[in-house]
């Protein structure tokens, strides 16, 4: 490898550890954020009265549902299972004295474990909790630490990390093509611009995030201690579950990696081997393979340094701290106050009263077996597992349609009782009030369109804007699609429209609204600009 | 394309595993240094403390009763109070679902990151 390429590997590591040294304090919208001022304060006692909740205006929780039902394949309508979890919110809602507070939970038809809450008191979490806490004293844990943050009113958070981030000044970077050529190259100067954008903007919302969640999770303690459910059994072992998924999912992360490494290794290879001369010569073919072998190493040894530097920064920015120390502050809690952790037997028996109710039971049993189809569409048996997921209950819910519909265009031909023109299978799905899933629309008229069938594309997306009518999330998506099919005048004018109304993502409005054209020179005016910004900082070094 | 399908399959596949055996992992909090071993489940006086570099951690759980683990420390069994270490729980989740549900979120962080990234 020649010494100049690998000074060029190694350069933007030392810069990223100088901006490291060098971070902006944080933006003053921040420090003002409430909870950062008690980052060194010794926490309060699990036992004491809550402190009174801050005076909030309440977004409407019906709009905030609508919205979330809009990402990803939205939510699972199950009502049984429903009303056993908001009998559980009325219970937190009123050991916390707030019991008028609006919000519902809901339960979202993500497969990975998830939950998060809004401020407009809306829970949501995902089918899997449901499927993995042991207890009613680890699910109440679950759901009294997502109403903390509501109860916290850390909210005020999304908007300035928002204007935060305008303050940068980096947007016009558009630095989203450092992931195009990182995942490809490795390292290189537009990454190492963004990982320091990135550190300096999120290092302290990450922070104040931080502080978020042992609050939370201390908030959780008080409501399940008062309740009487075991801290063991509940708060302590709601965290050990998150910590056994975190850790599922770094071993599948490694797992990937490796994977991609031996790829990237034989690409390397492949293309060495085209390039070389070709040469009977047995010296000569030597030479060309050991460079071709080094010119692998060099490019696995980039991507290896990519992704430890990334998985580095995620720890450093990431909002939840490492879940061993939320577990370690918990117990240390415990330890202090004896009372929290007297032996309390854990309530199992309402628990599994309520994930036997019939309709409950056999939802999330679909919902498993679409999971399973999903995951490998192609195995001899996913259409019939589909089909099966797709059938009862969840006939007409989204993951298990797009289930079998994934399942059968993955197998060679037909097949036998479904329908030639697979997407129709989502016609169940736009015709069931309580299930359509946004997502299933955009995947419809995207695959219409792909098809040349253009206004059958545009019914389908019209349809479901109809009911996502005041969902911010499917804005994107149709400002893009009406640029695509309408001309990008249109698609500014409703870019234009949709900073009016949602302005939660009038940037991603203003983006999606951008012509191939336009998004071609953005790209070519950042790399110009990082290149100059770069070889700056560099001098300057 | 193929090849590069079924070992994504593959991989996703493992990420759905029936929940793993609970074991222990560590002490708790941290820094407790060592650990009470009982005779029985329920027991109030412990027969021995162990360190914790002694335990032979990660302990695989046998059996569980109130808040009592059954484990084998140096091929004796013993309980150990829940309370007291830390446990490494399986959970029924999976990345299925990943490719739609990749979008931002505007809501506070939620119980804890998302794995399937």
């Amino acid at each position: 490898m020649p010494a100049s390429k690998a000074r060029r590997g190694l350069w933007p590591l030392a810069l990223l550890c100088a901006l490291l040294a060098g971070c902006e304090t944080m933006p003053q919208s921040l420090s003002q954020l409430p909870g950062i001022s008690s980052l060194t304060q010794k926490p309060a006692s699990p036992l004491d009265p809550l402190p009174a909740p801050e005076t909030r205006s309440w977004p409407d929780p019906v709009q905030d549902m609508v919205n979330q039902r809009a990402r990803g394949f939205g939510l699972v309508n199950a009502p049984e299972a429903q009303r056993y979890l908001n009998g559980l919110l009325t219970r937190i809602k009123a050991a916390a004295l707030v019991p008028n507070w609006p919000g519902e939970v809901y339960l979202l038809a993500q497969s990975s474990l998830s939950a998060y809450a809004t401020g407009a008191g809306n829970i949501y979490i995902s089918l899997p909790w449901l499927q993995s806490v042991q207890s009613e004293d680890e699910l109440v844990a679950l759901l009294a630490h997502e109403f903390g943050h509501i109860y916290l009113h850390y909210h005020s958070l999304e908007g300035a990390i928002a204007s935060a981030d305008t303050a940068a000044g980096f947007a016009s970077l558009g630095l989203g093509i450092a992931y195009k050529t990182a995942q490809a190259q490795g390292w290189n100067q537009v990454d190492t611009l963004q990982a320091s954008y990135a550190l300096g903007k999120t290092l302290t919302t990450a922070l104040y995030g931080q502080t978020q969640e042992g609050a939370a999770d201390r908030f959780a303690l008080h409501i399940t201690h008062k309740l009487g459910y075991s801290y063991e059994h509940g708060a302590k072992a709601f965290l050990e579950r998150q910590a056994g998924w975190e850790q599922q999912n770094d071993a599948l992360e490694l797992q990937k990696q490796e994977a991609l490494k031996k790829a990237l290794q034989a690409s390397t290879l492949e293309n060495a081997a085209r390039k070389a001369p070709k040469s009977n010569n047995a010296v000569s073919t030597a030479l060309n393979d050991a460079s071709a072998n080094l010119q692998a190493g060099l490019n696995v040894g980039m991507n290896q340094a990519s992704f430890d530097l990334t998985r580095w920064i995620g720890k450093l920015t990431s909002a939840h701290p490492d879940t061993v120390k939320r577990q370690d502050s918990l117990a240390e809690i415990a330890d202090q106050y004896p009372a929290i952790a007297e032996e309390r037997p854990a309530a199992q028996a309402p628990l599994q009263a309520a994930l036997a109710q019939k309709r409950t039971q056999a939802i999330l049993k679909n919902y498993q077996t679409a999971y399973k189809a999903m995951e490998a569409p192609q195995s001899p048996g996913a259409v019939a597992l589909a089909r099966q997921a797709a059938s009862g209950p969840t006939a007409t819910h989204a993951v298990p349609l797009f289930a079998l519909y994934t399942a059968a265009s993955a197998q060679p031909g037909a097949v036998r009782g479904l329908p030639r023109d697979l997407g129709s299978l989502f016609d169940a799905n736009f015709n069931s009030e309580a299930d359509r899933a946004w997502a299933l629309y955009t995947e419809r008229s995207t695959r219409l369109k792909e098809s040349g069938q253009r206004d059958a594309s545009k019914r389908v997306l019209e349809r479901g804007l109809q009911h996502f009518a005041v969902a911010e999330e499917t804005m994107p998506y149709a400002v893009k699609f009406y640029g695509e099919t309408d001309g990008w005048d249109r698609a500014k004018q409703q870019a234009q429209q949709c900073r009016q109304r949602f302005p939660r993502v009038a940037e991603r409005c203003q983006t999606a609204a951008r012509s191939p054209q336009e998004v071609a020179e953005i790209d070519r005016r950042s790399e110009k600009k990082a290149s100059e910004l770069t070889d700056r900082w560099l001098k300057k070094k | 394309m193929k090849l590069a399908f079924f070992l994504a399959a593959g991989l996703a596949a493992a990420a759905f595993s029936a929940q793993a055996q609970d074991r222990i992992v560590a002490a708790s909090p941290s820094s407790r240094t060592a650990v009470d071993l009982f005779a029985s489940a329920g027991a109030t006086a412990p027969v021995r403390q162990a360190p914790v570099a002694e335990l032979g951690l990660p302990l695989t759980i046998q059996e569980s009763k109130a808040s009592y683990h059954r484990v084998a420390v140096a091929g004796q069994d013993y309980w150990i109070k829940g309370v007291h270490v830390r446990i490494l729980r399986g959970a029924e989740g999976g990345c299925a679902t990943q490719r739609i549900d990749s979008q931002p979120t505007i809501a506070t962080p939620g119980a804890g990151t998302n794995a399937c990234k």
